[in-house]
C-alpha cells in the first residue's frame, strides 16, 4: 500500500513538473514580447538618430570652446 | 565675436563663448534666431550666424533665410521643416525671456564670468576682462 502511495506521489510530481514546464513555456512568449518592445524602442531611437533630428533639449546653447574653460563669455545678441 | 579672441583664448581652452538669443527688435529678429537654431540642428550654427550678419540689410524673410540655408549647404527641406515646427522658436523666446529677467535691455550684451559689458567694445576691453577672470579663476 505504501509502495502504491509512493508511486502515486511520484506520478503526481512528474505531472506537476510537466505543468511547470508548460508554465515556463507560456512565459517564453512574454519574454519575447518584452524583448520585442525593447527592440522596438531601440528602433525608434535609432530612427530618430539616423534621421539626424536633434531634440529641443539636446540642442542646447550654441557655443565655442571647451566646456571646462575657466572663463565663460555669454553673448546676448540678435541679428539686426 | 572678435576672431582675435577666438585665436587667443578659445583655442587654448581658456575661454568658452556661449550664444543667447535676444531678439528684441521684433519678429524678423526672432525669425533669424529660429533659422540659426535650425542650422545648428545640422551642425552649422556659426556658419549660418556669420551669414546672417553679412546679409542683415537684405532682411530676414523666410525666402531669404532659406536661400542662406541653401548657400550654407544645409538640407533645405529639413531646414524649412525645423524652421516652421515651432520647436526652435520656443528656445529663442526662452533665451529672450531669460535675458530680460537678468536685466539685459539691448544688444550686444556680454557677461564674462558674471562681469557685464554692454555694447560693442574694443577688443582690448575684452582681453583685459578675460585676463582678470582667468587670474581670478586660478588659471594664471
Amino acid at each position: 500500500m505504501s509502495i502504491l502511495l509512493i508511486l502515486a506521489a511520484l506520478v503526481a510530481t512528474i505531472f506537476a513538473g510537466c505543468g511547470g514546464a508548460g508554465n515556463g513555456g507560456s512565459s517564453q512568449p512574454s519574454e519575447k514580447q518584452q524583448a520585442s518592445r525593447s527592440a522596438g524602442s531601440a528602433g525608434q531611437t535609432g530612427d530618430a538618430a539616423s534621421s539626424g533630428r536633434v531634440s529641443e533639449k539636446r540642442l542646447g546653447h550654441p557655443a565655442l570652446g571647451s566646456a571646462d574653460a575657466p572663463v565663460v563669455l555669454t553673448e546676448y545678441s540678435d541679428y539686426q | 565675436m572678435e576672431p582675435k579672441l577666438y585665436k587667443e583664448y578659445v583655442k587654448d581652452r581658456t575661454l568658452r563663448i556661449e550664444w543667447r538669443d535676444f531678439p528684441y527688435r521684433g519678429e524678423e529678429s526672432v525669425n533669424a534666431g529660429v533659422a540659426a537654431r535650425a542650422a545648428q540642428a545640422q551642425g552649422k550654427f556659426w556658419e549660418y550666424h556669420d551669414m546672417l550678419y553679412d546679409s542683415q540689410f537684405s532682411g530676414f524673410s523666410e525666402e531669404n533665410l532659406t536661400a542662406l540655408a541653401r548657400e550654407a549647404g544645409l538640407d533645405t527641406q529639413r531646414f524649412e521643416g525645423d524652421y516652421k515646427s515651432g520647436r526652435y522658436e520656443r528656445l529663442v523666446r526662452a533665451d529672450f525671456q531669460k535675458g530680460l529677467n537678468l536685466g539685459v535691455n539691448g544688444t550686444p550684451t556680454f557677461t564674462i564670468n558674471g562681469k557685464r559689458l554692454v555694447g560693442l567694445q574694443p577688443v582690448g576691453v575684452f582681453e583685459k576682462v578675460i585676463e582678470d577672470a582667468r587670474r581670478e579663476a586660478g588659471g594664471g
